[in-house]
């Protein structure tokens, strides 16, 4: 049965998202590591391999689409949650056509994302 | 060089450069009668030179401008200036055949003999005035598309801190012991706060945006259901429904109704003061469905009856006064209306009519 505790990387270019959802996923028993962009994330996963991608759809530079696809050309089950602070359909159905998992309003339903979090990976 | 003398006492030249001219020219004596028509007047009324001479310039202007014409013009024989072409009045001409339309005129004043006249210059500027008014169009959208790209950017600018703000509400939260009842208490209000900011800048991108919508039969029952659920209630509110929902299909776009109905009972919670009554009547006909959300709160005051649904027209002393104005427009890109009335001693009372689906039964 698949561990509870996730491996997460989150993903955004606000340093205060960064920290406040590392704190809170931390504190859950989630081990997190943190990146500013794609490029970092690229980086990163060199070292730490994560379950859950949780990234922001639109960031400067590469974006959240193209940061998940590189990813997962070298992790396959990779699984994305995107963040959005437009939520409009354009990129709900973006999001989906790239095989996310789900996409998350900005400001976050931390239980709902809590929640997620915890029962990736299981079939029920 | 000689000025060739013929130019100034030939009277058929005279008559072939007054008729060459593009503008329309009349010559009007001292009590308003024609006394010379160009062939462009002609043209440009509609009646023969012949029809127009001797005639009293008014039977040029169009009857709601009529008398102060007349005025204008006594006015003007008193003391006569040259007045130079659009001088910014809006004037219209008419036509032999009753139609009228928008002229630009320029008056200068003459003496043929010992007699005081004007001669008046006169442009069709029917062309001119609708490219300015599709200028003014086209403006005004790509104002409100500057608008929603701002309105873009500030979303995304406003909502990235107020996540972080409530990211942090909640790791607090889970500090309970160190926080004690005072620290818990801030972190609800930090939350609610959160949620008030977040539902200002919904209702920005939402007017800014107007997107289209996605007809579907919807049930009418289903609507209002996920409505309440989405307002949050408070307790001490009391919701009735009424009417006939049962079976009832609409079509129309699902999120959109749901979004009006919601704001119409968050209006009415906050018309209430948080502890009140509201109810949800709907009634059919044959080809509609009327929803109402009526409560028991104070009303709406007779003066703002018809500017309640203007953009950023609000008697609250919160909000942005656009929800109104985006839940008229959400009901009319459904096919809908939204109106609203003052029911005496029973407070406010929203319809909003919608289209039935045809498959209903």
């Amino acid at each position: 049965m698949p561990s509870t505790h996730k491996r997460i990387l989150v993903v955004d270019d606000d340093e205060g998202i960064r920290n406040s959802l590392s704190r809170i996923l931390r504190g859950r028993g989630h081990q997190v590591a943190v990146a500013k962009d794609g490029f970092e994330a690229l980086q990163i996963v060199q070292e730490f391999l994560p379950d859950l991608l949780l990234i922001d759809i639109r960031m400067p530079g590469m974006d959240g689409v193209e940061t998940f696809r590189r990813l997962r050309e070298n992790a396959p089950s990779l699984v994305a949650i995107f963040m959005t602070a437009y939520a409009d359909l354009e990129q709900t159905i973006e999001a989906t056509n790239c095989g996310a998992h789900s996409i998350i309003p900005k400001p976050i339903d931390v239980e709902r994302l809590l929640n997620w979090t915890s029962n990736l990976g299981s079939h029920t | 060089m000689n000025e060739p003398s013929s130019l100034y006492t030939d009277e058929t030249l005279f008559h072939l450069v007054v008729d060459a001219s593009p503008a329309g020219m009349l010559i009007v004596d001292a009590s308003g009668k024609i006394v010379l028509a160009n062939l462009a007047a002609s043209e440009y009324f509609g009646y023969s030179v012949d029809e127009m001479l001797h005639q009293p310039i008014e039977i040029l202007i169009p009857d709601s401008r009529r008398r102060a014409h007349s005025t204008h013009r006594a006015r003007y024989m008193d003391q006569p200036a040259r007045r130079p072409m659009a001088m910014g009045r809006n004037l219209f001409g008419k036509r032999k055949d009753g139609s009228e339309f928008p002229v630009d005129i320029s008056l200068h004043p003459i003496t043929v003999g010992d007699e005081q006249m004007v001669l008046a210059n006169i442009l069709d500027v029917t062309d001119r005035r609708r490219a300015e008014q599709e200028r003014e169009q086209r403006l005004a959208l790509e104002r409100l598309a500057l608008l929603g790209q701002l309105a873009g950017g500030v979303a995304h600018e406003i909502r990235t801190p107020l996540c972080v703000i409530r990211n942090d509400a909640y790791f607090l939260k889970t500090l309970v012991d160190q926080l004690g009842q005072d620290g818990v208490e801030c972190v609800d209000e930090i939350n609610e706060a959160v949620g008030k900011a977040e539902r200002i800048v919904s209702e920005l991108l939402d007017f800014t945006r107007d997107p289209q919508g996605e007809p579907d039969e919807v049930a009418v029952d289903n609507l209002i259901t996920t409505a309440i659920r989405e307002s949050s209630l408070p307790d001490a509110i009391d919701l009735r429904r009424s009417g006939c929902e049962e079976g009832v299909l609409l079509r129309v776009d699902a999120e959109q109704i749901e979004r009006i109905l919601i704001n119409l009972i968050r209006n009415g919670v906050q018309s209430t003061g948080g502890e009140g009554s509201i109810e949800i009547h709907t009634e059919t006909s044959p080809h509609t469905v009327a929803i109402e959300v009526i409560d028991n709160g104070p009303g709406v005051d007779a003066d703002h009856l018809d500017r309640v649904f203007e953009p950023l027209f609000t008697t609250k002393p919160k909000g942005i006064g656009l929800g109104l104005a985006v839940s008229r427009r959400y009901a009319e890109r459904n096919g809908g209306t939204l109106t609203v009335s003052r029911q005496d001693d029973l407070g406010a009372c929203f319809r909003l009519t919608l289209p039935r689906s045809p498959a209903s039964p």
